[in-house]
């Protein structure tokens, strides 16, 4: 486990209500995954998430990087790094060509 | 390292290399940095371009060219397959590449015009300065350090981080993210003179195969599919695999890369306040081939070219290089990209049973011009009956 880079989900942005925004629905607010996924997520607001890098598995090749809304993994030469706060919407591990990104869901 | 430059370009790639070169010969004090410790590698390319395209930027030369190609195959799902020949068509095909040469030539001769180069070197953010873009904090191996520009330049490929750290939005869409892996094989049987295009939902849905020769018995074998295609056990590799298995089971793996290919529309803005954007990082690819060196050179060339004369008048302002944005929409390449971006857009929405039908229907033309446009038309002429569904590529293309 200690290779990978872990990260809490982030606090994210409120709805435009002002009312807070649910887990599950922050995660996914940038794609149109949230049909396909609302079954895999639960519906436990607190429920942990991170994104597990898989380094033996990552090709350094930046695509999760471009498809990152919230600007959170730098591709730095060789080494794929979470710099900054990751929301754990699972975009990156979609695009990912070789599978080397996963979002993981805790109690 | 020098902390003041007329233009600083991020990126050593084919779009920062002609960027660099172009600025340095108009007069300009110019630096590249390059994030990654070497020019060129590791390679995210199937590396083929068009042989006009490429003469426009530089003289080929052996020492970069893998592979001179007569003929492209497209290769439907049923195994249909249309040939493009060199002899019969008006123009030249193209060729295939080795970008670690290649890029590393450009490179060259951006420092022999009298560029700065940096490598190991990444810019972590803008210098900001009341809104405008006046240089790039960097890290170079590991010392922070301010280099502060008239100009900069983003050239910084697929990541596209240093516009968007700019408050320009570069983030692709999941779905027009081209999700590719490569492997450089060797020791397989091949047609050395064509560049194969395979199609159908099983093969690559929503993008397509390649194998792109790169001398006897020795070719990139890619596949681009649509990230919205990508999960667990159908990823590109995943695909790629598969097809290596069944087509080239005893084949030689040499090298084994991935990248992202953006075929969404171009940036809605490339330019702001002390700001260009080009190549990849401006999304200037073409959406249906994901061909991009050759619009990747044209837009670092003109982005420099206007940049110069925007630093010679004294006025960098989002509205003094704008004509770089106006220009390369009214190009030959921005109607290009626009025209196939629809193309693109029509041709993710078919099944294989009308990918084998329209295939079948042109399997023994030949072509007068070697394009994407020409190809289409012909498929038009002989489909009349598919007009209502290609009427919006018709209007695409007129």
């Amino acid at each position: 486990m200690e290779q990978w880079a872990v990260a809490p989900p982030g606090p994210g942005a409120g709805r435009d209500d002002g009312a807070p925004i649910r887990h599950q629905e922050q995660r996914f607010r940038y794609c149109n995954l949230y049909e396909e996924h609302k079954g895999f997520c639960g519906t436990d607001d607190n429920m942990s998430t991170m994104l597990r890098i898989n380094r033996d598995k990552c090709g350094y090749c930046g695509t999760c990087v471009a498809v990152c809304p919230e600007d959170a993994l730098e591709l730095i030469d060789a080494y794929l790094s979470l710099e900054r706060e990751c929301i754990a919407c699972g975009i990156c591990a979609r695009a990912c060509p070789l599978g080397a990104l996963e979002v993981v869901h805790e109690e | 390292m020098k902390n003041n430059y007329d233009i600083l370009v991020i990126g050593g790639g084919p779009a920062g290399a002609l960027a660099a070169k172009t600025a340095a010969e108009a007069g300009n004090s110019v630096c590249i940095i390059e994030k990654r410790s070497a020019i060129g590698t590791p390679v995210r390319c199937a590396e083929g371009i068009g042989k006009e395209l490429l003469k426009e930027f530089v003289k080929p030369d052996p020492r970069w060219i893998s592979a001179d190609i007569e003929r492209a195959r497209l290769i439907a799902p049923n195994g249909t397959t249309i040939s493009l020949e060199q002899d019969k068509a008006g123009n030249e095909v193209g060729y295939v590449l080795d970008r670690k040469v290649f890029d590393r030539e450009l490179v060259w001769q951006a420092a022999e015009a009298g560029a700065d180069v940096i490598v190991k070197t990444r810019a972590t953010e803008p210098i900001m300065e009341n809104g405008a873009v006046r240089g790039a904090k960097v890290l170079s191996a590991g010392t922070p350090a301010d280099i502060r520009a008239e100009v900069v330049i983003a050239a910084d490929g697929t990541e596209a981080q240093f516009a968007r750290r700019a408050g320009l939005d570069t983030v692709v869409p999941l779905r027009e993210m081209m999700s590719c892996a490569q492997y450089l094989m060797t020791d397989i049987d091949i047609d050395a003179g064509s560049t194969d295009f395979y199609l159908g939902n099983d093969i690559a849905p929503e993008g397509y195969l390649w194998v792109f020769p790169k001398g006897d018995r020795t070719a990139n074998v890619g596949i681009g599919i649509s990230g919205r295609k990508s999960r667990d056990g159908s990823r590109a590799k995943d695909y790629l695999d598969r097809f290596v298995a069944k087509n080239f089971p005893e084949g030689k793996t040499i090298e084994a890369i991935a990248g992202g290919v953006p075929v969404c529309r171009p940036l809605a803005c490339t330019v702001a306040d002390g700001l260009m954007v080009a190549g990849d990082a401006a999304r200037v690819v073409d959406p249906i081939t994901g061909g991009g060196i050759g619009n990747a050179m044209y837009t670092g060339r003109l982005a420099a070219q206007v940049a110069s004369r925007c630093i010679e008048a004294g006025n960098c302002s989002k509205e003094a290089l704008m004509p770089y944005d106006a220009e390369w929409r009214a190009s030959k390449m921005g109607a290009g990209i626009e025209r196939n971006y629809k193309v693109k857009e029509y041709f993710v929405t078919l099944d294989d049973a009308k990918l084998n039908t329209l295939a079948e229907s042109i399997a023994n033309i030949s072509l007068k011009e070697f394009s994407v446009r020409a190809l289409i038309m012909e498929l038009i002429t002989r489909n009349p009956k598919l007009l209502l569904e290609l009427k919006a590529l018709k209007d695409a293309l007129s």
